[in-house]
């Protein structure tokens, strides 16, 4: 038989109906989520970065044992130290195979447990990182039934700083399990409850400055400034991190962003960090003559990604290419200038950004890409918390 | 001559951030169109006082301004011949400045 020839609208419009078709078969079988055109060149990007990344870190893999109360389950043991900084690849792998846990759960029909119990020591970063993946897979679940469901976990065996951290911080309220004694703050880390938001929310930035001066008594020299940076950082994140059409794998595209403000008590440091799950800081940056001319004007003649960021910073411009439309990425910078001896990280793409004021910076190139753009102040104290 | 004074953290928010509504409610882009342009089309000056806000990002400043210029309301000299820029916190000294070189680029891309 042969197949009627369709017009070019007529084909537009059967791809449309059978798109929408699909979805509300996906979703009635609870797959809504991974949802995606068979042909989407952006899930076929995103699946090859993914593999890029799995390849270079490995896979978390879990082993099926006996859990108290919970019963046989997958139990993933997170590693014993948490960190991007001497611990990347290990902390990456973990972080990617708690995202991918719910694409895992449906498509082989197994109950996962995480194990914390190993865990000893989380860097800032890492813990609010390891938060939005905890909130993701509660918050934004696969299906409505498992949707808002804390994640099964037994604090007795923890380490009792990380309890300590953990609770302070906000994840008990994503895990199914609560510490038996209310602890005081960590003995090395004091932290603030996380925020999440999916607006330009310049108040809950703000609610997020004053808690942590609350608790170490460590006002920042020039407050405007910092919330000007953890607010432009926020912004950045639904101007820039999420564009359409961008899909993620393996999990969701969710929109939204991160924050946390942690007090090291050794260094007399608070960190105040923006996560995002998004494309990534270098791939939102313009590919146009006019970057390109900008890297010349740097000397920059193989630019790696962290080159890319530095220029982003020190050179206004963002990828919209339009005059003093990127100036978020300076005023994040400028909270650096105005508090001395503090420093801005910045983990996206394949990029390590650390700006310490002026024209001192150190980059790097990360092994494989980041899971999404983190965005970090350690912002230095003279004096100490007593 | 009637003179109007807008403070942005009572009449708008103490936290004004972001460029577009549809990712926020305090954006630059809602600013512009419920405050700024039915201000500069009612009163002859205008006073736009910054004191009482968290700090002025750039998002958000640019939005405002900047956009009055690309939507072709008024130009950075007729903006600044009837507008006066207050704000006594020193480190939003630099407003007027910050909102002119915005209000300027505007005019030239």
């Amino acid at each position: 038989m042969r197949m009627k020839k369709l017009s070019q609208k007529k084909k537009i419009k059967k791809i449309r109906h059978d798109k929408k078709y699909l979805y509300k078969l996906a979703k009635r079988r609870g797959r809504s989520c991974l949802f995606h055109h068979k042909d989407s060149t952006e899930l076929s990007e995103s699946k090859k970065l993914y593999a890029r990344q799995i390849t270079a870190v490995g896979r978390f893999e879990g082993k099926r044992r006996k859990i108290p109360i919970h019963g046989v389950r997958k139990a993933f043991d997170l590693p014993e130290n948490l960190d991007f900084e001497g611990n990347y690849d290990t902390s990456l792998k973990c972080l990617l195979g708690i995202r991918a846990l719910g694409d895992m759960q449906r498509r082989n029909k197994f109950n996962y447990y995480l194990e914390f119990s190993l865990l000893k020591n989380i860097s800032p970063a890492a813990l609010l990182v390891l938060t939005a993946e905890l909130d993701c897979r509660v918050g934004y679940a696969n299906t409505a039934r498992r949707k808002g469901q804390r994640l099964p976990a037994d604090s007795q065996k923890w380490n009792p700083h990380i309890t300590a951290l953990f609770q302070d911080f906000g994840i008990f309220e994503l895990l199914c399990a609560q510490p038996e004694v209310r602890m005081t703050y960590g003995d090395k880390l004091k932290a603030v409850k996380f925020r999440r938001g999916t607006t330009q929310d310049g108040d809950a930035a703000l609610r997020l400055i004053h808690e942590i001066v609350e608790v170490t008594g460590n006002e920042p020299n020039s407050q405007e400034r910092l919330w000007e940076g953890i607010g432009e950082a926020v912004a950045n994140v639904l101007d820039h991190a999420y564009p359409h059409p961008y899909v993620s794998y393996p999990a969701k595209r969710i929109a939204a962003w991160w924050a946390g403000a942690i007090y090291d008590n050794l260094s007399h440091t608070t960190h105040f960090m923006v996560y995002d799950r998004g494309i990534g800081l270098p791939a939102s940056l313009p590919k146009k003559e006019g970057f390109q001319a900008l890297l010349a004007r740097l000397a920059i003649s193989n630019p790696t990604e962290a080159h890319l960021v530095w220029a982003a910073i020190k050179n206004p411009q963002s990828s919209t290419l339009l005059g003093y439309r990127g100036e978020g990425l300076r005023q994040m910078a400028e909270v650096v200038d105005n508090h001395k001896g503090s420093s801005l990280q910045i983990l996206s793409g394949n990029a390590s950004m650390t700006y310490l004021g002026g024209e001192n910076k150190i980059l790097k190139n990360l092994p494989v890409e980041f899971c999404g753009t983190l965005i970090e102040w350690r912002i230095k104290h003279e004096r100490s918390y007593n | 001559m009637n003179d109007h004074t807008i403070n942005v953290a009572a009449d708008y928010s103490p936290t004004p951030l972001g460029r577009h509504s549809k990712h926020g409610n305090y954006s630059g882009q809602r600013f512009r169109d419920e405050l700024l342009i039915p201000a500069l089309n009612k009163y002859d000056r205008l006073i736009i006082d910054f004191d009482g806000v968290a700090g002025l990002p750039s998002s958000f400043l640019e939005e405002a301004f900047g956009g009055l210029v690309r939507k072709r309301v008024i130009t950075a000299q007729k903006f600044f011949s009837r507008v006066e820029i207050h704000a006594t916190n020193p480190s939003l000294s630099l407003a007027s400045d910050r909102i002119f070189r915005y209000m300027e680029a505007a005019g030239v891309n």
